[in-house]
């Protein structure tokens, strides 16, 4: 069931419906069922595989509780008896078995997640090498379903599992419950990937009707409709335009092309992450915000802090320190000192670490080598921002450069959109050497004329389609001012007159209505991260 | 919920629906070309008071350039509608007779069958649009939609049928907003935002005044063999008649026609007549005298009369109607005024359109 529909609307109503006439005691069932009616409208039989690592989580889960359980039991019946050091032994020999569980549960998920969607490309790769070495033998292509969500609700499942062995909390002993924690339906397609303990404890308790926070919901819903079907979309005709037909197109209309994709995934995804958000508040359910402004961003590192915030909090809690707080990193750490010096010895775990998760996150959104290279592209950038940073600050000194004015900020701000617009490039592009093939025409044929002499007319949008962008992309850029500036958008909203507001939101109405991309000629295009 | 946020909501929603109504319908079948005078047509129809018409003709684009109601009230009293569509898809004549009577208890349909022509009944969404788009959304409007689709898929099927399926745009079909919703980018007009009637009881305003000297049909009266569909569509017509207690009366609207195409209407009307129905086939010679159709002066082109032609139409059909259908005389009355007003309207705007012709 996809989110731009009239039947997920019908359904949100019918199912909010449902929930808020429901007995409290059962009203998460409601929701258990609600998610998995979602599911199962897009496909009953990938719902085997969401049921399979729900199942193995909550094992897991239930595992590592026991251990923990059986060990405080142990420890306090025999508190007496025991010396320090048993204890240590024991807490150790607990740690073991937990790690095992951990591993098997990791290696379960992370492993159907890996086979599913990464196995025809490793294979795709082992093959050119064994060709390349002669060996006659190959490893066959596989036609593999991705379950819907299967990205997300994976990552999901570590970080429960993880968390648990950390003792965040304790396991989930309800099944069902745990089920619907894992399927919970706005977040399941394409997130935010939620922490057991942030989310699960407001899927459990009973929500009562609000009327307030309905109508925030709903707000919250037609603002992700605007972004996806007035702007992500409308881009998305020009985007796919030259990225399909790259050869044809130079210079800085290459550049629009990967800018406007920076900016349809943004509209796209924020737009997806705000018709989830809105329909979880609906339910008197928060769900964690994924986006915070990222093009107001003023360095790549501080982009990221602010795109796909859950993914990168998930990696930076479950790869990032873990890697650079390791063992291993710090002996690496010591040794480098000797040959580079203390400041790239000190920094170099952190550095790999860096790089390793950007990989990771390149990795993730699909099984190509762009997607290694966009990883590349990210990690390459933050790391020699780091290294780079006390030659830079000394530089800026030198030339008396003022940093703390807006046009300093404002330089940043534009520093960062053409990296990270370099960078959609290896993301978009239908392969690695076409992205590295269309940034290299994109800096050796600069084109200013295309500007003046028609070039954009002809890229599937009409000049009116032009005005509605700059239009949309304005009132997203004033939003985004005012939530800089800590304006809460829709409480300020809710303080105006009643007809000042009723004009906003029926006006918004009729503005996805009247300006969307849908309907006949246009393919309201899927989520992109859905297909991540 | 609290009773004032109760009611603030439902007085929400009412004004967001009347809204929207609004938008939907300013974003409809575009007003130009060809559509203008639809658009003007079935806006005056819906406009019309109830149960006040007497008989009701549909059909292609040939049924409004042939027919004069203003001159059929004045000379007979008759209220007498032209509800076609160009190129009007015969196989929904019998949901536009439903549409006609839920507003107008006719108990008579002309029905014009040169859509009968398999080269016709080849699907066009454009075609289907003009009839679905112009419909006001029912229950009626929703099941034409559902049956242009099901017509589409067996057409295409048929094993004499070569041609690519064109797909159509269910949703679209359905809904009609998400094809027209685009048009603030094609442009709207003023008549798309106030709406538009005819004051003219339908008359077919935009060419009517051209003339093109055309080659009279050279006519034969050859038949061939109907096919199943084109007799299933015939016959649908003909049981409606019956079950729904409306006569029905099938013409061949006279113009220019190839050999072809006579053999096919020929034969349509030698099927009919058949099966017991009323034809009347326009295209012969001896009809052509009756009427006095000159191929030099009465068309605009060649499949379409100009009013010269539909007046001279309009007197010999309507002195038929009244002759074989026992049509009130309401000339007089109170509730027929407007049908008094747009004959004098349309003697000024035919004598005016001709005089400006003329110069």
């Amino acid at each position: 069931m996809d989110f731009i529909s009239a039947t997920f609307i019908v359904f949100v109503v019918i199912l909010a419906g449902v929930y808020f006439m429901a007995p409290d005691k059962v009203k998460w069932l409601v929701l258990l069922a609600g998610s998995y009616i979602f599911y199962m409208a897009s496909s009953v039989k990938l719902l085997l595989f969401l049921l399979f690592t729900t199942a193995v989580t909550f094992v897991c889960g239930l595992a590592l509780g026991d251990i923990n359980d059986k060990l405080s039991a142990y420890l306090k019946e025999h508190k007496q008896e025991l010396s320090r050091e048993d204890k240590k032994v024991l807490k150790n020999q607990a740690s073991r078995k937990k790690k095992y569980v951990v591993a098997a549960a990791v290696l379960i998920n992370l492993g159907l997640l890996v086979f599913l969607k990464y196995f025809n490309f490793i294979g795709g790769n082992l093959n050119s090498l064994l060709l390349r070495l002669g060996v006659g033998r190959t490893i066959p292509t596989l036609n593999l379903l991705l379950p819907l969500g299967i990205s997300f609700y994976t990552l999901q499942s570590i970080a429960y599992i993880v968390d648990l062995y950390r003792g965040k909390y304790q396991p989930d002993r309800n099944f069902f419950k745990f089920s619907l924690f894992m399927s919970f339906f706005p977040q399941i397609i394409q997130g935010p990937i939620a922490r057991y303990d942030q989310l699960a404890h407001q899927l459990y308790e009973p929500h009562k009707f609000e009327y307030t926070r309905v109508t925030q919901g709903v707000q919250l819903i037609l603002w992700g409709f605007m972004k996806k079907l007035i702007l992500a979309d409308r881009l998305a005709v020009a985007v796919n335009l030259i990225f399909d037909n790259s050869a044809s197109y130079e210079g800085f209309l290459l550049f629009f092309a990967a800018a406007g994709y920076g900016l349809q995934v943004y509209a796209d995804f924020s737009g997806g992450m705000d018709i989830a958000r809105g329909a979880a508040q609906i339910l008197g359910i928060k769900l964690e915000l994924n986006f915070e402004r990222p093009y107001f961003a003023t360095s790549i590192s501080d982009f990221w802090r602010r795109w796909h915030i859950t993914l990168g909090s998930w990696m930076k809690d479950y790869v990032f320190y873990p890697l650079s707080l390791s063992k291993a990193f710090a002996k690496l750490g010591k040794r480098t000192r000797k040959v580079f010096g203390n400041y790239v010895g000190k920094k170099l775990p952190t550095f790999l670490s860096f790089f390793i998760v950007f990989l990771l996150v390149g990795v993730w959104h699909g099984s190509s080598w762009k997607y290694v290279a966009y990883g590349i592209w990210n990690g390459t950038i933050i790391v020699s921002s780091i290294l780079l940073d006390p030659f830079y600050e000394k530089f800026l000194e030198k030339c008396h450069v003022n940093t703390k004015c807006f046009s300093w900020k404002f330089f940043q701000m534009v520093r960062t959109f053409i990296l990270c617009s370099f960078g959609r490039f290896f993301s978009r592009a239908v392969s690695c050497m076409t992205a590295v093939d269309m940034i290299k025409r994109t800096v050796a044929n600069p084109n200013p004329w295309v500007f003046f002499d028609g070039s954009f007319l002809e890229l599937g949008l009409e000049y009116k389609d032009f005005y509605v962008l700059y239009i949309a992309i304005l009132v997203l850029l004033a939003v985004g001012v005012m939530q800089e500036k800590g304006i809460h958008i829709r409480e300020k909203i809710a303080e105006q007159n009643l007809y000042f507001r009723w004009m906003i939101y029926i006006g918004a109405v009729v503005a996805v209505l009247i300006y969307g991309n849908y309907g006949t000629g246009y393919a309201v295009g899927e989520f992109i991260y859905q297909q991540f | 919920m609290t009773k004032t946020q109760g009611l603030r909501l439902a007085v929400f929603m009412a004004l967001l629906g009347i809204i929207l109504n609004t938008v939907i319908g300013v974003f409809g079948l575009p007003a130009d070309g060809g559509t203008i005078s639809i658009k003007r047509r079935f806006g005056e129809f819906y406009n019309e008071p109830e149960d006040t018409w007497d008989c009701v003709l549909v059909g292609t684009s040939c049924v409004d350039r042939e027919w004069v109601a203003p001159m059929a009230w004045n000379d007979y009293g008759m209220a007498v509608y032209a509800m076609n569509t160009a190129v009007q898809p015969i196989v929904f004549t019998t949901n536009l007779l439903d549409e006609v009577r839920k507003k107008q208890d006719v108990k008579v349909a002309v029905v014009d069958i040169r859509g009968i022509r398999m080269e016709t009944l080849k699907p066009d969404e454009a075609k289907f649009r003009r009839v679905t788009d112009s419909m006001e959304p029912s229950i009626n409007r929703w099941k034409t939609v559902k049956k242009a689709l099901q017509y589409s898929k067996e057409y295409y099927m048929r094993d004499d049928v070569e041609d690519e399926p064109k797909e159509l745009d269910e949703a679209a079909m359905y809904f009609s907003f998400l094809k027209y919703h685009t048009r603030w980018k094609s442009g709207l007009y003023d008549i798309d935002f106030l709406g538009t009637s005819s004051e003219l009881k339908g008359v077919y305003e935009e060419r009517a005044f051209d003339t093109k000297k055309v080659k009279p049909t050279e006519v034969t009266r050859d038949v061939q063999e109907l096919n199943d569909l084109q007799k299933s569509i015939l016959d649908e017509i003909i049981e409606y008649g019956e079950d729904e207690g409306v006569e029905i009366l099938f013409i061949s609207s006279p113009s220019q026609l190839s050999q072809n195409e006579q053999i096919e209407i020929n034969t349509a009307i030698q099927y009919l007549e058949e099966k017991g129905a009323n034809a009347i086939n326009f295209n012969t010679q001896e009809k052509y005298n009756e009427i006095g159709i000159d191929f030099s002066e009465d068309l605009y082109d060649k499949h379409h009369l100009n009013s010269r032609g539909a007046v001279k139409f309009t007197k010999y059909f309507s002195k038929y109607l009244y002759d074989n259908y026992q049509f009130e005389d309401k000339r007089g009355r109170e509730e027929y005024q407007e049908w008094d007003e747009a004959y004098r309207k349309y003697v000024e705007f035919y004598e005016d359109g001709w005089n400006r012709a003329d110069k």
